[in-house]
């Protein structure tokens, strides 16, 4: 059962990679796609499952925090059943969505620029180093760049600056991060092909 | 006036009297310490050597006449021979035996006159020397013996040099006695010399003499030799006795009160007879009682004990047992033995066998012979004392008594001869004395007298060693507790104690202040932030100026992209964002889709791969875009959440009616108006891109960008994800980017409105600003203890 496990997932990567140069295997890669994103809806499904029955066993056991668990669970149900009879466009389900989801994560990232602030100023406290000092210098550099004054732009920093850092050190930057990527995807790829990582389950 | 009763003679002396003035005796109990200079010797110390000859003119007259007569007796010794067979008080004559035995073992003189007995003979098996028949009683060898007995060192020193002028021998007076076996007896022997003498009286066996004045004469009479003595049968120290006894009626009282010009200062405590023979003043109470008690004792009869008995005949004839053994046939001996026998029974018990007779009478049968009823009253000091006398002086009652007893068998000193001066005892003598520390004043006399030894020579005795006497004396050996550490010792010793001490020492630690201040630090940041941004924010001010256009960047390439998508023409917009980066998103987006909408008015197919996409297009379409009035299902449609990822996107992009055939509805999407003819991923005049996510824009650009054909490919990022597309914009792969909300006031700026970012622009620039100049300033303040902390670190290191 091993083995037929691996062969499969080796043939559904190989077809895929030679439907890319052989035409004729195109209604083939096209059937497994559309498989893998079935299971990828299906997954995302049994993900919801999941997340109701953990937090339904935390408000059955009475255990400490279950009334969020409580109020996560009526949420979902709330939700899902308004999404699903009403659909995204109905009024009710954006008002929901803007009132709701949007605010809330929102909230999250005004917090998250709190804590990177304060991270920013605490940073040569925890580590004075000559990376630190430049990362500082950077990111107030591209603070000051991105912004404009009441008379107008910081002509050094607006055009000259900013220009050069986006264009020179960010651009190289993420290339170099991109290609990384590439490579990466390419390595992982073809050893999930040769059966050395074997992701979907087997050792 | 006080007066005490001597215990021994009944005589009344003054009650201050240490010593009767009778018979010498010690007026107070034996054992109790003795006052002034007869106190005796302390263990270590040596007995002070004394000549006694010195003494010779103080004697008294008694004594001078004595020895005058001793001398004088020597010639008329077969007179008073006679006389003395018809003397009245003969008792004497058994003290004088007693005291030869010590005598003789001082004694240096007449070494060639005398001749070694025949006991010691049998012993030592030398060829004894004949003895001169007519010198023992010529001059001053014939000088009573029992009187030289008093002057041991004065006979030691004269009498040897007269040995030394006689003999022309050198006798070694400090000889220890121990060596004397080793060497032939030359010397006399006056024991032997009196049991030779008392062999010759009992040769001819004269006639008997009356029981009551013979006893010793009886005694003599005991042994048997085959010399005949010239002197009859009667013995020198017999006849010394008596003149003796002439002297001491002549002794004035007056002499009573010269005890301590009389007594030798080395005389013990337990004055000796012979001591008491040397001073008129102190005449023994046995040698009083010798005269007066001798006739009222009546004791020595058949029933006296055995150990009587037994001293009798040796304090009287110490030699007798021992001769006959070699030269006397056992019969004669019994023979004689009971015609002493008879003779002592018929004799009276003199005062100094009386003395010792209460020592044990009613064991008779079971007591040794030389136990002295005298010696269990003796203190054992006085015994250390009598041991540390000279021996002369040490013939104690008791001590004769015992030394009588030892005379029976001949000891080596008195074989050989030698003189054991007093002062040159050995060492290994002196260490076995008792010490008095050693002796438990606390023990009971009564306690002492009962013991009765169990085993040993002394098995059947009472109280003859003291309780507690012979306690070992060793002290167990003492060890140094010092230690013996060198100083590299102590150096490594003291450097173990700092390192424990140093482990016990607390290490602080650091106050946790620096929570506190992270804390309100925090809520400063939050505040100022919130102050700042929001009241410029509310306030609606728009004075900050918009960034100035670049040609030919990402942006100006976006609108320009807008430029040439067809009117009308399908446009693929894909929501690939987060709810939190909404308010981002649709303020960078809403410039460029109302540009588009407002100028192509294209038909839109929206596609979302997130599952909140969909959602957020549709709150994005019915508020920034709201005002071109699109509605889903005519100017566009929603297809909803696409599944699958990377997959999905590549496999709508190759396949889009397969993948989503359906829209957000449920209804068959690809047969709405706005989708119209398409079948291909490539029928979208554009496709533009909005994404928070570099990811996201990375994978829609990898996966169809391929399949899009000559369409065009716009991404609209948030700020965090611009620099991550740049390249791909730089490459070709897509065809405009719109970066952020300075990005998005550019667009605002080309299309000569106002919107959203415009609006949020002045709060956005002071926000940076802000967030700027605080991370500078906390970076500067911060920077300063972090280069201490830094500096530390390298030190500690």
């Amino acid at each position: 059962m091993r083995y037929l496990a691996v062969a499969i997932a080796i043939a559904a990567g190989l077809i895929v990679l030679i439907s890319y140069f052989v035409p004729a295997l195109a209604m083939v890669q096209s059937v497994l796609l559309n498989w893998a994103i079935i299971l990828a809806g299906m997954a995302a499904l049994v993900g919801v499952f999941n997340l109701i029955s953990v937090h339904g066993d935390k408000v059955r056991r009475r255990e400490k925090g279950n009334i969020y668990s409580a109020v996560l669970l009526v949420s979902l149900f709330a939700s899902f059943i308004f999404g699903l009879a009403l659909g995204p466009d109905q009024p009710y389900i954006r008002l929901l969505v803007n009132t709701v989801i949007v605010p809330v994560e929102t909230a999250l990232m005004a917090l998250l620029s709190v804590t990177l602030l304060y991270a920013s100023i605490r940073l040569l406290r925890r580590r004075t180093d000559v990376m630190s000092i430049v990362f500082l210098l950077t990111a107030v550099l591209m603070l000051a760049a991105s912004a404009t004054l009441p008379f107008g732009e910081i002509l050094p920093l607006n055009n000259l600056i900013r220009p050069w850092i986006q264009q020179v050190l960010a651009l190289g930057g993420a290339r170099g991060i991109l290609i990384g990527v590439a490579l990466g995807t390419l390595t992982t790829g073809l050893r999930v092909l040769f059966g050395a990582d074997r992701p979907y389950g087997d050792k | 006036m006080d007066t005490i009763k001597c215990p021994v003679c009944g005589e009344v002396n003054p009650a201050d009297a240490e010593f009767c003035r009778n018979c010498l005796s010690r007026l107070e109990p034996l054992a109790g310490a003795v006052k002034g200079e007869d106190a005796p010797l302390q263990p270590g110390q040596l007995p002070t050597k004394r000549v006694t000859a010195d003494l010779e003119p103080i004697l008294p007259q008694w004594l001078r006449e004595a020895r005058e007569t001793a001398r004088q007796s020597a010639s008329e010794e077969a007179a008073d021979s006679s006389s003395n067979a018809n003397n009245d008080k003969p008792v004497a004559s058994s003290k004088p035996d007693l005291l030869a035995g010590l005598a003789s073992q001082g004694k240096g003189e007449d070494h060639e006159a005398e001749e070694i007995p025949d006991w010691l003979v049998s012993l030592t098996g030398d060829v004894p020397v004949q003895k001169k028949k007519d010198e023992p009683y010529a001059g001053d060898a014939q000088r009573a013996r029992w009187v030289e007995l008093g002057g041991q060192e004065e006979g030691t020193s004269s009498n040897t040099a007269d040995a030394q002028a006689s003999s022309g021998t050198s006798v070694e007076n400090t000889a220890p006695a121990w060596m004397a076996p080793q060497e032939p007896a030359p010397e006399k022997d006056e024991l032997a010399d009196w049991l030779s003498r008392a062999n010759q009286f009992s040769a001819p066996a004269p006639a008997p003499l009356p029981p009551s004045d013979q006893p010793a004469e009886s005694a003599a009479s005991t042994p048997s030799t085959s010399t005949p003595s010239p002197a009859s049968e009667t013995p020198d120290w017999l006849n010394n006795l008596r003149s003796l006894r002439s002297s001491f009626e002549t002794v004035p009282s007056s002499s009573e009160e010269q005890p301590a010009l009389s007594q030798p200062d080395e005389l013990p405590a337990s004055a000796s007879p012979q001591s008491a023979m040397v001073e008129p003043a102190e005449i023994p109470d046995w040698l009083k009682a010798f005269d007066q008690g001798s006739s009222a004792t009546s004791t020595y009869s058949s029933d006296m004990p055995d150990w009587l008995k037994s001293i009798a005949p040796q304090s009287e004839a110490s030699s007798k047992a021992e001769p006959p053994q070699t030269e006397v046939s056992p019969a004669p001996v019994s023979s004689e033995t009971d015609e002493l026998k008879s003779s002592v029974e018929s004799t009276k018990t003199p005062d100094w066998l009386s003395s010792y007779g209460p020592a044990n009478p009613q064991t008779p049968g079971s007591t040794p012979a030389f136990v002295d009823g005298s010696l269990e009253n003796v203190n054992v000091e006085d015994l250390n004392a009598s041991l540390q006398a000279p021996d002369w002086l040490s013939g104690s009652p008791s001590e004769t008594t015992d030394q009588a007893s030892d005379e029976a068998k001949p000891p080596a000193a008195a074989q050989t001869g030698e003189d054991i001066a007093p002062a040159a005892l050995p060492s290994w003598v002196q260490a076995m004395r008792p010490v008095e520390s050693a002796l438990p004043s606390s023990i009971p006399q009564s306690s002492r007298d009962s013991l009765l030894e169990a085993g040993g020579p002394l098995a059947g005795l009472h109280g003859v060693l003291p309780v507690g006497m012979f306690r070992p004396t060793s002290k167990p050996k003492t060890y140094s507790m010092k230690l013996n550490a060198t100083s590299d010792h102590q150096t490594q010793a003291a450097l173990l104690e700092q390192v424990l001490a140093a482990e016990t020492v607390p290490i602080p630690m650091k106050a946790p202040s620096v929570i506190m201040s992270q804390r309100v630090l925090r809520w400063v940041i939050a505040v100022v932030m919130f102050l700042v941004v929001g009241g410029i924010l509310f306030s609606g001010t728009e004075i900050f100026g918009l960034p100035a256009r670049i040609p030919n960047d990402q942006t100006e390439m976006a609108i320009s992209t807008i430029e040439k998508i067809p009117v009308g023409a399908p446009v693929l917009v894909v929501f690939d964002y987060e709810p939190s980066l909404s308010g981002e998103m649709q303020t960078v987006a809403e410039p460029y889709l109302n540009r588009l909408l407002l100028l192509k008015h294209p038909r839109l197919t929206i596609l979302s791969s997130s599952p909140t996409g969909s959602a957020l297009a549709e709150s994005f379409i019915a508020g920034p875009l709201a005002e071109r009035s699109y509605k889903s299902g005519k100017q566009y449609i929603d297809l909803g959440y696409l599944p699958g990822g990377l997959a999905g996107i590549y496999d709508f992009a190759r396949n889009p009616n397969a993948v989503m055939p359906l829209d957000v509805d449920g209804s068959p999407a690809w047969q709405a108006a706005p989708v119209q003819g398409i079948t291909h991923f490539s029928d979208f005049a554009s496709v533009i891109l909005l994404t928070d996510s570099a990811e996201t824009g990375r994978v829609w650009i990898e996966q169809a960008g391929p399949m899009r054909g000559t369409s065009s490919l716009v991404v609209i990022s948030s700020s965090q994800a611009g620099p991550m597309l740049m390249p791909y914009f730089a490459s070709g792969q897509i065809n405009g980017l719109v970066n952020g909300l300075n990005d998005a006031a550019k667009v605002e700026q080309a299309n000569g409105q106002a919107g959203l970012a415009g609006r949020y622009w002045d709060a956005y620039s002071v926000g940076l600003l802000l967030a700027a100049g605080l991370i500078l300033l906390g970076g500067l303040w911060n920077i300063v203890p972090g280069i201490r902390t830094l500096g530390m670190e390298k030190d500690g290191s």
